[in-house]
C-alpha cells in the first residue's frame, strides 16, 4: 500500500522485541533474517541453523532472562518458497523482568513476550529441539509434531501427544484429507473444502 | 401411593381394595427400574458441569430417582454421554456401555454427542454423533443443555422404561395425559 497522508503511522516498535533483535545482531550477525517490531505480534525471524544459539542466548541474557517457552506453534504454508515452507513460531516470556507502568499502559503489546520465529522447507520440516533449553518445551514440540507434523531433532522420542497414535497424517497441514473412517467410526468431510 | 401403580385394581371387588393390590410382576419391575436409576459418573466435557449440577443440591436428581452416581460400569444402568466424543475416547465409551449390566439406557446430551454440534464440519477428532457408537435412549439438545433440560430427558426415560414401548416419546406423554384425564 502506498504512503499517503492518511495512512495510520506505522504501529511503535515494541521495546523488548527491539532489544531481543539488538542482542540477537550483535552476538549472531547473520542469524536474524527478517523481523517485525511493531503490532499486536512482533516476531523475529533466525535461520534455523542458529535457533538454538538464539534461544539460549535469550534465555541466558541478563536483561531479557526469557526463562519460559510458553508456546510452540507450527504454521503450514504451501505456497511459500520452493514446494513450501513451514514455520515453527517459539512464543518466549519471562517470569524474572516484569513490565514497567507505563509500558503496561500500551495498547499495542503490553507483556514481556518475545516471538522467534524459523521456517523450513516442506519436504524436509526438521527443526533442532530445544527441549535441553527449556524443559517445558516437550509437550509443544510433541503438539507440533501431532499436528503440524514438524520433526524436532536430537531429542527424546518424538510421540503424539493429542491425537490418537494411529492417526493418519497431521490434521493441520494444508493438504491434509479426512479419513473416510477412523476404526470403523465414519467421519463425513466438509463440504466445500 | 402414586395412583398408577395398581392397573388391575379395577378386578377387584372395593371391600377388597382396601387392603389388596393387584399388578403384574414385570410392571412392578420397570416401576422399580425406572425410579432407580443410577446413572455413571462420567463426564466428558462443558456438558459435564451441567450434569453435576443436575446431580446437586439446587436441582437434586435424587427427587426422580437418578442421583446415585456410580463410579463403576458394573453399578450403574444408565450412561449420560455428556460432553465432546472424539476419535480416541470413542473406544473407550463403546467399552464402558459394555461394561454396564443389562438393562442399560443411554442419554445423548448437548449438540456434540447428538451430531458433533459446533465441531461436526470441521473438526476432524470429533464422532459425529454418539449413535455410530452405541444405541441411544434420549436425545437431549441444547449446548449445554440446561439442568432442566435434563431432569426433563431423564422424565422422559422413566416413561420409556415404564411404557415399554419405542414410540415417539410425544405420543407416550399423550397416552399419559389422556389416561389421567380419563381416571379423574
Amino acid at each position: 500500500m502506498a504512503e499517503t497522508a492518511d495512512t495510520p503511522a506505522a504501529p511503535p516498535s515494541d521495546p523488548l522485541t527491539e532489544r531481543a533483535l539488538d542482542v540477537l545482531r550483535t552476538a549472531h550477525p547473520e542469524a536474524v533474517v527478517a523481523s517485525e517490531l511493531g503490532g499486536r505480534h512482533p516476531w523475529i525471524q533466525v535461520r534455523v541453523e542458529d535457533l538454538r544459539a538464539a534461544c539460549r542466548l535469550l534465555r541466558d541474557h541478563d536483561e531479557l532472562r526469557m526463562d519460559c517457552c510458553h508456546l510452540i506453534s507450527g504454521v503450514d504454508w504451501p505456497e511459500a518458497g520452493e514446494g513450501g515452507e513451514i514455520e515453527v513460531v517459539y512464543h518466549l516470556c519471562s517470569f524474572q523482568i516484569l513490565p514497567d507502568d507505563a509500558y503496561r499502559k500500551r495498547a499495542e503489546k503490553n507483556d514481556p513476550w518475545v516471538a522467534l520465529k524459523v521456517r523450513v522447507p516442506r519436504e524436509k520440516p526438521e527443526v533442532p529441539t530445544v527441549l535441553d533449553i527449556w524443559t517445558g518445551a516437550d509437550w509443544h514440540e510433541r503438539e507440533t509434531w501431532d499436528l503440524v507434523g514438524v520433526r524436532f531433532t536430537g531429542r527424546r522420542e518424538l510421540r503424539r501427544i493429542l491425537l490418537p497414535d494411529d492417526w493418519p497424517g497431521h490434521p493441520l497441514r494444508k493438504d491434509w484429507e479426512y479419513p473416510a473412517s477412523y476404526h470403523g467410526v465414519p467421519i463425513i468431510p466438509p463440504e466445500g473444502l | 401411593m402414586p395412583e398408577d401403580l395398581a392397573p388391575a385394581d379395577a378386578l377387584l371387588d372395593p371391600e377388597l381394595q382396601q387392603s389388596v393390590i393387584l399388578t403384574k410382576v414385570q410392571w412392578v419391575k420397570d416401576w422399580g427400574r425406572r425410579n432407580a436409576l443410577w446413572p455413571m459418573a462420567f463426564g466428558l466435557a462443558c456438558c459435564a458441569m451441567e450434569m453435576m449440577a443436575t446431580a446437586a443440591t439446587k436441582y437434586d436428581l435424587d427427587r426422580f430417582g437418578a442421583g446415585v452416581f456410580r463410579a463403576s460400569p458394573r453399578q450403574s444402568d444408565l450412561m449420560i454421554v455428556a460432553g465432546t466424543l472424539s476419535h480416541k475416547m470413542a473406544p473407550r465409551l463403546k467399552r464402558l456401555w459394555e461394561q454396564m449390566p443389562d438393562p442399560k439406557y443411554v442419554i445423548a446430551m448437548g449438540a456434540c454427542v447428538i451430531g458433533g454440534g459446533p465441531y461436526s464440519r470441521f473438526g476432524y477428532h470429533v464422532v459425529q454423533g454418539v449413535d455410530l457408537i452405541v444405541p441411544v435412549d434420549v436425545y437431549l439438545p441444547g449446548c449445554p443443555p440446561r439442568p432442566e433440560a435434563l431432569i426433563d430427558a431423564i422424565r422422559k426415560l422413566q416413561f420409556r422404561i415404564q411404557e415399554r414401548t419405542g414410540e415417539s416419546l410425544t405420543a407416550i406423554e399423550a397416552k399419559q395425559k389422556t389416561k389421567g384425564g380419563g381416571a379423574a
